[in-house]
């Protein structure tokens, strides 16, 4: 029974993995840019929950649509403000600029935030559990995680391929000079992908702030964790990214069993383990 | 009155390489014009010069009146340029008809009845019944059907073939060719830029020859004299 | 990319460079203090490191943010050898290079396993491991980590000065022999398809390069040397322990913050940034976060505008003034 509750746990964990990597996916499914920013964006869309809370005293819940609002800007601003002007012909330069930033975002949310841990709370949901098997209790709060990580996924997938705006985004995805020479605005299709991805940043944020400490130099392990999920599930492949997040979560899980300080390590060396035996992940995608 | 298009000493640079140097080009509506020249003569460039992707053009390029000249490839494609690239550019990801249908996000309606897929679909019945696997894993015939397809779906004023015929059997290349000849007939522009000179005389109303970036011979196909073309295309 | 000072022409500017240095940093513990030595020492480490990485990213197109594992990993061997096996501290230094050279074999076949761009992440998530796993190693201290017995720091100088002064000269050696050991690598055959590489690996390929084979070769050596620095590093700091030894920090943030705004892909690029970053420490630390945001905002600004560095932006000044100069005579 023990083991069985260490599984579920760690699979609903998993949903917050993949919650995380989703738009790290697809910022380099479309740009070809890996976004070592990534975790830290994380964080800030949480600190910006934290502050949206604050200052008019609601709940996050209330305050949601707020720092979805803000996302989306945010992500337009990036993308206009900074990516659009970096070259991506040597994919060196986008690494670069991104860890850049990445060091950029940590900085100013410690002078901001302060090192401090911090956490949101949404009151008896987050203790709330129910009986799924005799004696096996969950938190419906991970159940809800693990609920919005199904329907993000099932929605970015409904997106990308029955919309046109997905049509486009693959398109840019295969090639885009040869989008950007039949006359696809291409710069449009970044700007609108990057606000798509920092919605998915501040849902994941907003789960993330509710369920457990966060603090400016938090953003790295996230980054991490999203990555693997990624990896172990195949490039490209946002179910398997799912199940790559599960295994971590399962992992991580499991690892705790042992003893705390095996937690992370566990996650990072069944990943290890997998990428030995699978390098090209689960599920892997045969688009070049 | 001038042309549908009409092209005005045109030149493009690629940074100090001047890849054209004054070319003045017409195509009006319901006409087939071909482009022809060897390799290098300036044919991808004039390309290039018309939907503005690539080098720093000056001249003037107009559309029914319209400066196209310093707009960006999307808005130009929205004035009504449509292209069949060189080479097809079918992207993997995207289904035969998804293929298609992007290239209706692409352009702009122009006083007559938009394209749809039941006409592309009546124009290429081959397409039919693979519209819903990926555009690649066609045959390279098919595939020029996605491309034209493609690029009728913006709906536009005038069609730009670049090198249509490249690696294509001699019968594809006549059926390819068919529904162009028809797609004139209806009203539609269409500039065939071509390595293979015989065929492009033979199914253009019009032809230009392309030397070292500069029109050097151009007249009614019918008329055209193989020697003198064989000369302009070739240089001295 | 864009012009070369470093790599283009002779080596022979280099070399005399170099041994113009060296000429004048041997003898120089005769003339100034500990402390001052002390600060050499420190910068001579960080230039070797900042060079590696150079040599991995800017040579051969393999960003790593994974640095620190190497560099903790030798730390962490140079302890394990000295104290457990009780070989002779000498002996163990040298023996943190094929160490580490040992290491980063499997290293890189893991990290090769991945698409360019996710080597990464991928390498960061290797250090994270060799981090987490030395805090778990019996007899290293766990996480707090553990002092050099004196006896094994003695053996580099029995009094105080003469230590500083042997690391001192230790680290200037290390450091020669890299830049020494670059120089030669940029200007041999390997080198050159290094380069051929770095432009197009594509067509480097149809060269009959194999990229994967010189990347390894890269790693490997900036894996070994990493490693000793490593073991200096610890010389220096008298214990190993997991966040210190291997910090991500020290060993990677700041080291790609100074090659990439000195100049990626020349070598006088990390000799600018480790001195200019030094400079700057003593006078910005105390500024903690603003001084990263500005280290953050100057490599982005680099990256955007003129990704050959400082050591790009000194000779078009140059080149610059040269022109006004014949302007005027003429």
């Amino acid at each position: 029974m023990e083991l069985v509750n260490t599984l579920v746990q760690g699979t609903l964990l998993g949903g917050l993995f993949a919650l995380y990597a989703l738009g790290l996916s697809l910022v380099f499914g479309v740009m070809r840019i890996v976004n070592i920013a990534h975790g830290d964006l994380i964080v800030l869309l949480a600190y910006v929950g934290l502050t949206v809370t604050d200052f008019f005293g609601v709940s996050i819940v209330v305050a949601a649509p707020a720092v979805l609002l803000l996302a989306a800007g945010a992500g337009w601003f990036l993308q206009r403000g900074l990516f659009e002007f970096v070259p991506r012909h040597d994919p060196l330069i986008p690494l670069l600029v991104a860890f850049g930033l990445s060091i950029i975002l940590q900085n100013l949310m410690l002078l901001g935030f302060g090192a401090d841990p911090q956490k949101l709370s949404i009151g008896r949901l987050e203790q709330a559990s129910v009986e799924i098997l005799p004696d096996l209790h969950v938190g419906v709060f991970s159940l809800l995680i693990f609920g919005a990580a199904v329907a993000l996924i099932g929605g970015l997938q409904l997106m990308i391929y029955r919309t046109s705006f997905g049509r486009a985004l693959r398109a840019v995805s295969d090639n885009e000079a040869n989008a950007a020479m039949l006359g696809l605005d291409t710069r449009a299709v970044f700007r609108k992908a990057f606000v798509i991805v920092m919605v998915t940043v501040a849902i994941a944020a907003m789960l993330m702030s509710v369920r457990g400490n966060f603090d400016p130099a938090s953003g790295p392990t996230r980054l991490l964790t999203a990555f693997e999920a990624i990896v172990i599930g195949g490039l490209g492949s946002m179910w398997g990214t799912l199940v790559g997040g599960v295994i971590i979560g399962i992992a991580q899980m499991l690892g705790a069993q042992i003893d705390a300080s095996w937690q992370v390590l566990s996650g990072h060396l069944v990943f290890l383990i997998l990428l030995i035996l699978r390098p090209r992940g689960l599920f892997p995608k045969n688009d070049g | 009155m001038s042309a549908l298009l009409s092209i005005r000493d045109l030149h493009l640079n690629y940074g100090q390489f001047a890849a054209l140097h004054g070319m003045d080009i017409d195509i009006d509506a319901g006409e087939i014009v071909s482009v022809i020249g060897a390799n290098g003569a300036g044919k991808s460039s004039l390309i290039r010069g018309i939907c503005g992707t690539e080098g720093e053009a000056t001249g003037s390029i107009t559309l029914d009146g319209r400066e196209l000249l310093g707009l960006t490839p999307p808005d130009i494609v929205h004035a009504g340029i449509g292209l069949v690239p060189e080479g097809r550019r079918i992207f993997p990801s995207l289904s035969v008809e998804e293929n298609i249908l992007l290239g209706g996000q692409l352009g702009q309606l122009h006083g007559k009845d938009p394209w749809t897929l039941d006409h592309i679909y009546e124009l290429f019945p081959d397409l039919v019944p693979k519209r819903h696997i990926s555009g690649t894993m066609l045959s390279g015939g098919q595939q020029q059907m996605i491309a034209i397809a493609r690029a009728l779906m913006t709906n536009p004023r005038v069609l730009l073939c670049d090198e249509i015929s490249l690696g294509l059997a001699p019968t594809i290349i006549g059926r390819l060719y068919e529904q162009l000849i028809k797609l004139a007939s209806e009203g539609l522009a269409i500039l065939v830029v071509e390595q293979a000179m015989r065929k492009a005389l033979e199914i253009s109303d019009r032809y230009y020859c392309l030397l070292e970036g500069h029109v050097s011979l151009s007249g009614a196909s019918d008329e055209a004299d193989e020697t003198r073309v064989a000369q302009a295309y070739f240089g001295r | 990319m864009t012009g070369d000072i470093m790599t283009s022409g002779s080596q022979k500017l280099p070399l005399a460079v170099l041994g113009l240095s060296v000429a004048v940093m041997v003898p120089l513990p005769f003339f100034v203090d500990n402390g001052t030595m002390r600060y050499l020492t420190d910068l001579f480490i960080i230039m070797s490191v900042a060079q590696l990485w150079n040599l991995l990213a800017g040579f051969g197109g393999v960003v790593s943010i994974g640095q620190h594992a190497f560099v903790g990993a030798g730390g962490y061997a140079f302890f394990g050898l000295t104290t457990h096996l009780g070989l002779n501290p000498f002996l163990s230094m040298a023996l943190t290079l094929p160490f580490g050279a040992l290491l980063s074999l499997p290293v890189f076949a893991i990290l090769s396993r991945m698409r360019v761009a996710y080597f990464a992440i991928g390498s960061w998530v290797l250090a994270e491991v060799f981090m987490l796993v030395a805090g778990k190693l019996p007899g290293f201290g766990g996480g707090s980590g553990i002092s050099l017995r004196p006896q094994i720091v003695k053996a580099f100088g029995a009094s105080t000065s003469s230590r500083v002064e042997n690391i001192y000269w230790l680290s200037f050696a290390i450091l020669v022999l890299v830049i020494f050991l670059i120089i030669l690598v940029m200007h041999s055959r390997r080198g050159y398809s290094l380069r051929a590489m770095r432009d197009n690996e594509t067509a480097a390929m149809a060269l009959g390069v194999n990229p994967n084979a010189v990347k390894a070769m890269l790693f490997v050596v900036s894996g070994a040397f990493l490693s000793l620095l490593g073991a200096v590093n610890t010389l220096q700091k008298l214990r190993v322990n997991p966040s210190g030894s291997f910090s991500l920090t020290d060993w990677t943030v700041f080291i790609i913050f100074m090659v990439v705004i000195g100049g990626m892909g020349r070598i006088i690029g990390p000799i600018i940034g480790a001195v200019l970053f030094v400079l700057l420490r003593e006078n910005l630390s105390g500024y903690g976060p603003i001084y990263m945001i500005i280290l953050g905002a100057a490599a982005i600004g680099m990256m955007l505008f003129e990704p050959g560095g400082i050591a790009v932006l000194v000779q078009r000044w140059k080149l610059k003034k040269a022109k006004t100069q014949e302007l005027e005579e003429a």
